[in-house]
């Protein structure tokens, strides 16, 4: 067994690869190879690189640095370009390799330090760390008398032979001599460029290798380029005089920096490429001419002093639901961002942040809600007024001219989760009806701490009704008090807000409710009840909540019949250090990431095989409220990736910035329950259906029986699968 | 010009300037329709006496109902009462409401069957379960609430041969402050009873215990008598989890919510002194959320009311046979509804109106019923307008219970009329003929 401590081989060889698909923000493994290849394209360089790549990743291990961040290769792909551009600079020799040595070195201490300088800003250091360490090199070897200016790069073919034969060589020939428009070999040029590449085969396969990694990233790196091709063209300057000096690769940086990898991409981060690129040129051209009389080559200072500046920029907006969004998880890989904000906008926004449910049993009418027309306004416009009304929409008995007339007058008011009560108004008297004590504004109120900073207040409370006290700590759904008409309050309601502070009347919070039920048909989740809404707390089901719990360590045992045979599986619980928990089919390596949190059942996302029965049972049970609503129909959307071929994935992932051309829709009915009250079998159908631009296909509908003793059965026309915990 | 009707004269104590703590009562209150139908058009159609039933207000009254305990309450469970009105069309209404059945019989059990209520909807009390009918009901998946120690044994001994569980329940009766105490249906609270049958009932191989049940009495006007019951069940739950780590899954607080009616010998009427639902739902979901029972495991709460929720819906309309002067001087109207078809009338004091205008003044009158029967006293004493033979009478609030204790005794039963909410009637009983008698009847060959 290895030592908790160790870093084993397989980490290394991963940090030693991520190295160098870093450099175009990825951790793609194939990607990282690729470019390891073509970085010996030139032979002493790709060794350099290498030699800075390991030395780094050895100084970080021996100086007891974090391992995640090692293996991900954030702190060796600076020192890797470095690498690459000493050995390519210099004649090879042992004096190379010790200069390389020290150069990654540099390189190293200060990408940790730019690190830490950043990480205030939450900004990332880009390849500043390279920029400096490649100019310490530069300027000081014009001192060192024994390293000579290699002349490689100018015999290219002879190099080529060396390393892949006279194969190699005629496909480079073959590229150098076709007819390739201009603005394609400046493009591979520059891709190429940045491994200190100077040649179209280099460019080329680094172009495949984008390709392969993201169609996002690929379509950026050309419309950056394009875009700052042509604003060179339209300025009248030539970029291909340039190309020597490696700054091409400028364009193609920002454009996958900007349109996918730290903002996700959008028609908005593609418009902002195309605004941004310009000022990129601008900054090229203009730096060029400060760093000349130092004779510097300027480069990736212009990405980075762009990207860096927009980021920061960005985090400094007021409005955060613009359209143009920072990518909060970075998963490296622009496409990966782009499904999982979709998914986490629509599924798991909140699921993080702790719960809050309606402070009521029952269904109750919003009669004010966020934004309302009365008092919910400025500060204090995240806030809901609730009443009680008859099927005819009336709040009242008799005339309503009495506080007791009214229909929710005097109900209890119960925790929307657990807490400390850490406010108690009372001693104020109900308002006759019509009246508004505008003295007392909030009337009697209660006030519960549920976690650090936040909040909840509910205000309009009857004189001495409270069933708590200031300092007790109470559960979710205990009853507080009863609901009166004290405050201004011209007729008895409760008003419902959360905030940050403790005080009486603070400044609301934009916090949503985790699920409520609209008329008993229409399931919501992490949503705000809207105005006229008769809304209530989902009401659970025990047998549901029993055969949907999972606790890590289960071993689950799944049989699966078709036509043919019946094959069994076996699936078991765990939890990760981040507290997911997930079912593993170990043979198959296949994992399904759900959350539950007693009243709803998700599935988050789901890697591996499509063959399994596990699969099968993300896809039916993708989210299913734990409590039998009839006439309720759940929807949501699964990842397209999941569903969808790998193949029609190429051509949505082209066009995923601008719209979605394939969708998943998950849609779940209650057919039956054998009994409301003490139920041993309830039936569920759930319909998945492919979207192709507008039209619709069916693509699987699973019956699922869930049964006493934890028994789970999901079917369909050809299959039967049954699970049973233990 | 239509010719004016005669009015007879009376004579009448004059007391003005001393109006009694109810104010000057002027004018005589007049029901002239039923959701919109005039009365006399319903007796033109279905004759007199009819029994009339408004859907609308059946379905008001159920709704105010369920909303006084599930905006106060988590889980709540109605069933409805057959006892109270088990005409089918208006145990459809109850049920399509949500609600489920209560029956006390096997004829009420399968009764609530062909209305289509599934077996595990049903809950089946009462001292009469004949060995056959709990066999149906452990078949069925119904809850069973055992009122004896007998009717454990019977239970024991069935299932043991069929080895199906049966779902049951105790009623437990106990002293919830009111007399009098209903000591003679189920197990008793206070003397241990309820805890030894549990005991019982929890160490039974084929008896799985899902409810506690009472039924404290009936018209109680009380709601603090619902809360010392709740909280008295509650406690009984409670030692059940700790003892056998068993959670009950609901707690049936019967029925017995007062309609508005007065009862014989009340001080005050009925409307004023009776509680609302609110009332009642207050105190027993008080009583049940402040009970030791964590908010997770509160058990549902099912409410048997019958008498609260139709007793509104149900009129009776008729018309006056005759006027006649008792010899103590006292006015007597004799109509046709008498006790055979208003059993009620016995403890409450119905109330009974004119359906038109004719006087202002009244008298005190006795009213009789038809039947050739001393006791057929309808009211012993009320202020009553100067009514004629062949002019109608409306009883309002009879929907409880008159539709299943009536008799048919010397007249025959008429028909039941309901109005639906698009204010379509439809009969829901036919009226007895003669026929339907002799349907029934056997002539021994020797009198034939």
């Amino acid at each position: 067994m290895s030592k908790p401590n160790s870093f084993t081989a397989k980490q290394f060889w991963e940090a030693t690869i991520n190295s160098y698909s870093q450099v175009f923000f990825s951790d793609n493994k194939l990607f990282g190879f690729i470019l390891l290849v073509v970085s010996f394209f030139d032979i002493w360089a790709g060794i350099s690189g290498l030699l800075a790549v390991l030395t780094t990743i050895g100084i970080a291990l021996a100086l007891g640095f974090s391992h995640f961040q090692i293996q991900k290769g954030s702190y060796s792909f600076n020192s890797l370009l470095v690498g690459l551009g000493t050995g390519l600079s210099f004649t090879p020799g042992i004096e190379l390799f010790v200069l390389v040595f020290f150069a990654a070195l540099i390189t190293f201490i200060i990408t940790l330090a730019l690190e830490g300088f950043f990480a205030k800003y939450a900004l990332p250091f880009l390849s500043i760390p390279f920029l400096i360490g490649m100019w310490v090199v530069v300027l000081a070897s014009r001192d060192l008398q024994d390293i000579g200016l290699s002349e490689r790069g100018i015999y290219t073919a002879n190099e080529l032979h060396a390393i892949g034969g006279i194969g190699l060589v005629n496909l480079y020939t073959w590229l150098n001599n076709l007819e390739i428009p201009h603005v394609i070999t400046t493009y591979l040029y520059s891709l190429g460029a940045i491994f200190f590449q100077y040649s179209l085969l280099a460019g080329f396969v680094i172009a495949i290798g984008i390709l392969l990694y993201s169609r996002i990233s690929f379509l950026l790196s050309l419309v950056g380029f394009l875009t700052a091709y042509y604003f060179y063209s339209f300025l009248g300057a030539d970029i291909a005089q340039y190309g020597y000096t490696y700054i091409g690769f400028n364009f193609i940086l920002t454009a996958i920096a900007i349109g996918g990898h730290f903002v996700v991409a959008s028609k908005q981060s593609f418009l902002w490429v195309l605004l941004l690129l310009p000022v990129v040129v601008l900054f090229t051209l203009s730096l060029t001419k400060i760093l000349l009389p130092y004779q510097l080559s300027i480069y990736s200072l212009p990405f980075n002093i762009v990207v860096l500046l927009f980021l920061y920029i960005l985090k400094l907006r007021v409005k955060t639901d613009s359209k143009l969004k920072e990518v909060s998880l970075q998963l490296n890989n622009p496409e990966k961002n782009v499904y999982y904000l979709e998914q986490a906008e629509n599924r798991f926004k909140w699921l993080q942040y702790f719960t809050i449910s309606l402070p009521v049993h029952g269904k109750w009418k919003i009669s004010q809600a966020e934004d309302g027309e009365h008092t919910h306004r400025g500060n204090w416009k995240y806030a809901w007024d609730f009443i009680v009304t008859d099927k005819n929409d009336k709040e009242f008995k008799n005339q309503g001219d009495f506080v007791e007339d009214y229909l929710c007058y005097a109900k209890n008011i119960i925790a929307p989760a657990s807490g400390t009560v850490v406010e108690i108004v009372d001693g104020i008297e109900d308002n006759i009806i019509g009246d508004a004590d505008v003295i007392n504004n909030w009337g009697n109120t209660i006030i519960i701490k549920h976690a650090t900073y936040l909040y909840s207040q509910i205000s309009h409370i009857k004189k001495g009704s409270f069933k708590v006290k200031k300092g007790q700590v109470i559960k979710k759904g205990e009853t507080l008090a009863l609901v009166g008409n004290s405050g201004r309050s011209p007729y008895p309601h409760i008003h419902f807000q959360l905030q940050a502070t403790p005080s009486v009347g603070s400044k609301t919070l934009d916090y949503p409710i985790d699920h409520f039920v609209i008329d008993n048909n229409e399931f919501n989740s992490y949503a705000k009840p809207l105005l006229n809404e008769q809304v209530s707390n989902i009401k659970t089901t025990n047998l549901l909540q029993q055969a949907l719990k999972f606790i890590p360590g289960q071993t689950l045992k799944i049989t699966t019949e078709n036509k043919e045979k019946t094959t069994e599986e076996t699936w078991q619980v765990k939890t990760d250090y981040h507290n997911n928990l997930y079912l593993v089919n170990r043979e198959t390596n296949s994992y399904a990431y759900l959350h539950q949190d007693g009243a709803v059942h998700y599935f988050q996302n789901y890697s591996g095989t499509k063959q399994t029965a596990l699969y099968h049972f993300y896809l039916a049970l993708f989210q299913v409220p734990l409590g039998y609503y009839q006439d309720m129909e759940v929807t949501d959307s699964i990842p397209s990736n999941l569903v969808f071929s790998k193949f029609r994935m190429v051509l949505q992932d082209f066009l995923i910035p601008f719209f979605t051309l394939f969708k998943v829709n998950y849609k779940l009915k209650y057919i039956h329950i054998d009994n409301e009250m003490l139920p041993k079998r309830i039936e569920l159908k759930a319909k998945i259906t492919k979207r192709i631009y507008t039209k619709d296909k069916e693509h699987q509908e699973y019956t699922i029986i869930i049964s006493e003793n934890n028994c789970i059965e999901i079917a369909t026309d050809t299959m039967k699968i049954n699970i049973t915990k233990n | 010009m239509e010719k004016l009707k005669y009015e007879r004269p009376i004579i009448n104590k004059l007391q003005a300037g001393m109006p009694d703590k109810f104010g000057m009562n002027i004018g005589v209150k007049v029901i002239s329709n039923i959701d919109g139908i005039p009365v006399s058009e319903i007796i033109d159609t279905y004759g007199s006496p009819t029994f009339v039933l408004s859907e609308q207000t059946i379905r008001d009254t159920f709704q105010e109902a369920n909303e006084a305990f599930t905006t106060r309450y988590p889980k709540v469970q109605f069933a409805w009462s057959y006892k109270t009105n088990y005409l089918n069309a208006v145990c459809k209404i109850y049920h399509d409401e949500g609600s489920w059945a209560e029956v006390v019989s096997g004829f009420e059990y399968d009764k609530a069957i062909g209305n289509g209520v599934k077996g595990s909807n049903i809950i089946f009390n009462g001292p009469d379960k004949s060995d056959k009918d709990l066999e149906k009901a452990i078949e069925n998946d119904s809850f069973i609430h055992i009122d004896h120690f007998d009717e454990l044994y019977s239970l024991i001994k069935i299932t043991s041969k069929s080895n199906k569980k049966a779902k049951v329940a105790i009623r437990v009766n106990m002293d919830t402050g009111i007399y009098p105490q209903w000591d003679r249906f189920g197990f008793n609270y206070e003397n241990g009873d309820a805890w030894k049958v549990l005991n019982k009932i929890m160490l039974a191989d084929h008896l799985e215990l899902v409810g506690l049940h009472t039924h404290i009495g009936t018209y109680i006007l009380t709601p603090n008598a619902y809360g010392v019951a709740a909280s008295k069940l509650s406690e009984l739950a409670v030692r059940v989890y700790r003892k056998f780590n068993h959670i009950v899954s609901y707690i049936d607080m019967g029925g017995g919510f007062a309609s508005d009616n007065t009862l014989k010998g009340a001080y005050l009427p009925g409307k004023d002194t009776c509680p609302s639902f609110d009332d009642y739902a207050e105190s027993i979901t008080n009583a049940l959320i402040n009970s030791e029972i964590p908010p997770e495991n509160l058990p549902t709460l099912i409410l048997e009311t019958g008498r609260a929720l139709i007793d509104d819906a149900g009129y009776l309309v008729g018309t006056v046979l005759a006027n006649k002067r008792l010899v103590s001087s006292r006015r007597a109207t004799i109509i046709d509804i008498g006790i055979n078809l208003l059993f009620t009338s016995f403890w409450y004091e119905h109330e009974i109106y004119p359906v038109k205008q004719v006087s202002e003044q009244t008298e005190d009158t006795t009213i009789y019923g038809p039947l050739c029967m001393n006791i057929d006293v309808v009211r012993s004493a009320v202020k009553f307008p100067l009514l004629q033979k062949g002019d109608h009478v409306i009883i309002p609030r009879v929907g409880a219970y008159n539709m299943t204790q009536w008799m048919q005794f010397i007249t025959l039963r008429p028909n039941i009329v309901l109005i639906d909410t698009d204010k379509k009637m439809h009969i829901i009983r036919e009226k007895e003929t003669n026929e339907t008698f002799n349907t029934q009847e056997r002539l021994p060959k020797h009198l034939s």
